[in-house]
């Protein structure tokens, strides 16, 4: 047997990356043969398929469409990166935690709320609670136990993922800044864990979006990215509904850079900073409610 | 393919190895209620490594015994039927397989662990499930890869290093490579040792949950995310395999809540240690 028959070949990753771009719409990179392998694998298991090579077949004479659906669900349900969309965190970096420690240090505050709504595997909330703790470090005038940073998602496995903080090289790589990496985490083999003061910074719960949001507290910043897809318009608007709702009134709101609140929502003002978009509840509304 | 000629050797391969042998007539003698300590001693005392093996583990910190047992049937009365059975059990496993490439420690940590952490999984889910049953699963579910290192070593080296360097999950190539994975082989192999049904069963399916058989869910499923937590925590059989996750429904089947996850952690933790002492006193 020829040693091109025993690994599972280039080829076939060619062929799958342009099969998911062509029927799923999910570009992806030259590099990112790992990355196509560790989402699929299970499926592949799942499927009966011995091998990529059959799973590929299998999909593409698939008339139903099912196992198309299964893949982009398996490439994109708990799909997430460190520091995603990278721009937003510049706004948290410079704007939001500033204001925060601002607030707790005037006593305006006692305590500061943060959700990640669909936190997923955890990258969400930790690359919040990595840059706080770098502020934190910087500017005393807080401390970490002053915040509660909580992340929520309807599965199970993406939560144990992130309560375990540990991740393999090829999730390390999605989105990291550099530093964070080296600062935050211990590497042991494959695999990469973050430190406990960082991994301590953020509570998990499981918790659906779909319900009735009266278990979550009035928040001081809510990150509800690249879940609404999985809701439909009249859905979309309650969600939004149900988000203001839980915001103080000088509460922010981020929403993935593919999302947008128009035709939903029209609770929210939008604010800018080196033109990305953020948001936080209209005032106007807010007095007249009261 | 390799399929036919493995499936072939393994219809070749002789009786179960007498430590299994004996464990299995211990587990059987165990079953019914009508058995004796006496019978018991009587039946692991036909192998004296195995009754040496037996007493240092039940002298060892993990049973914390004030006084030193000297004699099996202490050992028996001390630790009860149950406890002697999963040591048996363990030490006879251990003693059966040998490994030529695969990492004898970290493959029989991962499977010991895994086995300990079955029948807390199974506390902790309050499923009421058999603990003995659950810990042979456990101790089993992974046999296939020493059996395929034990006989076809030169090929499934080269399978082993294909999934440890690429980090793909280890069935996957097995399937590619040889045309059978290490739960088939596992489960052919138990099957024709007359291992009961259930193990069978759970071994073949313990990386596809949603394919066991009904009356083996509960089991199987447990065996499944056992394998999962010791595998996260980079207790694994040896091919360096982290999962991505694990199927979501068998979480809410099992009625388990993410607030268990810190417990389930401290878990693993726990039961690594236990391991660590059943194969430094059981081991080679
Ligand atoms: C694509 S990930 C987004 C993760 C992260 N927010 C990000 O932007 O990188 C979407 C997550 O939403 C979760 N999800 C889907 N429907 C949900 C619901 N009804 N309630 C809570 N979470 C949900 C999925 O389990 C998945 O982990």
């Amino acid at each position: 047997m020829h040693s091109s028959k025993i690994v599972l070949n280039h080829d076939e990753f060619v062929c799958l990356r342009e099969y998911i771009h062509k029927e799923c719409g999910i570009p992806i990179g030259d590099d990112s043969a790992s990355l196509i392998e560790s989402r699929l694998a299970r499926l592949v298991m799942e499927t009966d398929c011995a091998d990529f090579r059959e799973f590929y077949k299998k999909a593409k004479h698939d008339e139903s469409k099912k196992l198309r659906n299964k893949i982009i669900d398996a490439m994109t349900t708990h799909e997430t990166l460190w520091f995603r969309d990278s721009k937003p965190w510049d706004i948290i970096r410079d704007v939001i935690i500033p204001q925060f420690i601002a607030d707790l240090k005037s006593g305006r505050k006692q305590r500061i709320h943060v959700w990640s709504a669909a936190a997923s595997t955890g990258q969400e909330p930790y690359s919040f609670a990595m840059l706080l703790h770098e502020a934190l470090q910087k500017d005393l005038n807080a401390s970490a136990s002053q915040f509660h940073i909580l992340g929520t998602d309807i599965s199970p496995s993406a939560l144990y993922m992130a309560y375990s903080g540990r991740y393999n090289n090829t999730d390390m790589l999605q989105g990291m800044k550099p530093g964070y990496k080296e600062r935050c985490f211990e590497q042991s083999g494959q695999v990469y864990q973050l430190i406990d003061t960082i991994r301590q910074m953020v509570e998990f719960k499981k918790f659906d979006l779909m319900r009735d949001f009266a278990p979550i507290n009035t928040c001081d910043l809510i990150f509800c990215r690249n879940v609404s897809m999985y809701f439909s318009s009249k859905h979309k608007s309650k969600l939004y509904r149900k988000l203001y709702e839980k915001l103080g009134k000088d509460g922010y709101l981020i929403i993935g850079s593919s999302e947008s609140l128009m035709g939903y929502s029209e609770d929210f003002e939008q604010l800018s900073y080196k033109q990305t978009p953020y948001f936080r509840p209209k005032k106007i509304e807010r007095q007249h409610e009261n | 393919m390799y399929r036919n000629s493995i499936l072939q050797r393994l219809n070749k391969v002789g009786e179960a190895p007498t430590m299994l042998t004996i464990s299995l007539e211990i587990d059987r003698l165990i079953r019914d209620p009508n058995t004796s300590a006496a019978q018991i001693g009587r039946v692991i005392r036909l192998d004296p490594a195995l009754t040496g093996k037996v007493l240092k583990i039940a002298n060892s910190a993990i049973y914390a015994t004030r006084h030193r047992i000297v004699s099996l049937q202490q050992a028996i009365a001390r630790l009860g039927f149950s406890e002697i059975r999963r040591i048996t059990m363990s030490i006879a496993v251990i003693n059966s397989f040998k490994s030529y490439f695969v990492d004898y420690e970290k493959f029989w940590l991962h499977s010991i662990t895994c086995a300990y952490l079955c029948t807390a999984l199974n506390k902790q889910t309050n499923r009421k499930a058999n603990d003995d049953e659950l810990y042979i699963n456990g101790l089993l579910h992974d046999i296939g890869v020493l059996v395929l290192d034990q006989y076809f070593t030169t090929i499934y080296k080269k399978v082993f290093e294909i999934a440890v360097k690429r980090r793909f999950d280890l069935p996957l190539v097995e399937n590619k490579i040889l045309g059978i994975n290490h739960a088939e082989v596992g489960a052919f192999l138990l099957n024709r040792w007359k291992l009961p049904d259930r193990v069978v069963n759970v071994v073949m399916n313990h990386h596809q949950p949603q394919k066991l058989d009904p009356e083996h869910e509960t089991l199987g499923k447990m065996v499944y995310l056992a394998n999962f937590i010791c595998n996260n925590r980079g207790i694994d059989n040896g091919s360096g395999f982290f999962p991505e996750g694990f199927y979501d429904d068998i979480w809410d089947e099992l009625g388990l809540s993410v607030e268990d996850v810190p417990q389930l952690i401290d878990s693993v933790l726990l039961e690594t240690e236990k391991a660590k002492e059943i194969l430094r006193l059981g081991g080679l």
